[in-house]
């Protein structure tokens, strides 16, 4: 199960301070296209709507990025 | 594999669906049936890369694969693939170059509605290089005969619940260690980029450095590596061509050149991808690295005027693996 949107390191990752280089790229894309989004308007809304997205992206493929997720919220990256 | 029209068409009519990639005649000569195309005679077969004219490249579509549909799509309704493709399954899309549907796609489908979600794989058609500019690359609905150099054609399919699919890529560029640069305008030509800052004209910058152009761009996606081929320069016109656009404010670098791309190759792609349903390589890749009668592996597929995994790619090997849950 993946941590709930208020793990600050959902942040990290849509805001590209965390890199994830997943092995499936669309979910390296799919973070790339939120950053882009909270580069041109990083309002807080901006930035929960892009965590909320990649949220629910992410929960949906779960199976496909856990073992890279978990390595990213259980604190090795 | 490639196999000759006889064997393809006896595929066809045993009910088999296909996704083709061939001459124009050979793909016209096929009967009816469940199976989409497109035009090209450069191949990656199991023996090696090869050149020909005389035979179909055959992809077979799994026996396990519950459903599907094909469906052409013109420049405006490009947008709807995601939405049409089906939530747990893929879509086997071929566009063909030079076309509106192709520089529609290649600008906007990043920004498409589930692009990210839906496992679209797919390649841009072509034509012999001999013959550019002379004939158009098309696409083919098999189940229609409908061919086209204008519209897309994309086949949806429906995996079973306990399987699922996943995209993957094997980009043998990095990034090399020159100078970062920035353009403030999108598309498949350039004539000014930022360099530190500075606005230069971009032409002149390849050339003062004597750039050679077989190393594509390469943007780093937060991670992911994503290459834009350079097509021509354009000294009289000081413009710089690409077979994709390159975006506004995305920091690109030129890429580290390759020694041996077959060696890059074997390194390069993963181990254990015992269930690919579907792949393509580029013909950049095929005619920088002399490809021809060389192996990559074990991936074969059609060469390709450009590589589809979500959005288009360029110089990029790109295949769909199929998972158990």
């Amino acid at each position: 199960m993946l941590p709930p949107t208020t793990n600050p390191k959902w942040e990290k990752l849509v805001t590209g301070q965390i890199q994830a280089n997943f092995r499936v790229f669309a979910g390296n894309m799919l973070l790339n296209r939120l950053s882009r989004k909270i580069k041109m308007d990083n309002s807080k809304q901006s930035v929960n709507d892009a965590v909320k997205e990649a949220h629910e992206y992410f929960n949906k493929h779960y199976a496909v990025y856990n073992e890279e997720l978990s390595k990213i919220f259980n604190g090795r990256l | 594999m490639l196999l000759s029209v006889e064997k393809v068409a006896e595929k066809i009519k045993a009910g088999k669906t296909l996704y083709l990639a061939g001459d124009e005649e050979l793909l016209k000569a096929l009967p009816k049936g469940k199976w989409i195309g497109g035009t090209i005679p450069y191949f990656m077969d199991d023996y090696g890369g090869k050149s020909t004219s005389a035979e179909i490249f055959v992809t077979e579509q799994p026996d396990y694969v519950s459903g599907c549909t094909i469906k052409m799509y013109q420049a405006e309704e490009l947008e709807n693939i995601p939405e049409d493709s089906v939530e747990n399954g893929f879509t086997v899309l071929i566009i063909p170059a030079l076309s509106e549907v192709h520089i529609k796609y290649a600008n906007e489908a990043p920004e498409y509605e589930k692009i990210y979600d839906r496992q679209i794989i797919g390649w841009i058609s072509g034509v012999d290089l001999k013959d550019l500019g002379k004939v158009t690359p098309k696409v083919i609905n098999g189940e229609t005969g409908e061919i086209s150099d204008k519209k897309a054609v994309a086949l949806h399919a429906e995996l079973p619940l306990d399987m699922y699919a996943t995209i993957g890529i094997v980009n043998i560029f990095k990034q090399g260690n020159g100078d970062a640069i920035i353009f403030d305008n999108e598309g498949f030509s350039v004539i000014d980029c930022y360099i530190k800052g500075k606005k230069q004209n971009f032409c002149d910058y390849l050339l003062d450095n004597k750039t050679d152009l077989k190393n594509p761009l390469v943007a780093d996606y937060l991670g992911a590596l994503v290459n834009v081929s350079f097509q021509s320069i354009d000294e009289k016109n000081k413009t710089v061509n690409f077979y994709a656009p390159v975006f506004k404010g995305t920091e690109y670098k030129l890429a580290a050149p390759i020694e041996n791309y077959v060696t890059k190759f074997d390194e390069s792609i993963p181990k254990g991808l015992d269930r690919i349903v579907f792949s393509c390589n580029c013909i950049l890749n095929y005619l920088y690295g002399e490809l021809e009668g060389k192996k990559t592996g074990n991936i074969t597929g059609p060469i390709t005027f450009g590589e589809i995994a979500h959005q288009l790619l360029n110089q990029t090997l790109v295949y769909l693996n199929i998972h158990n849950r």
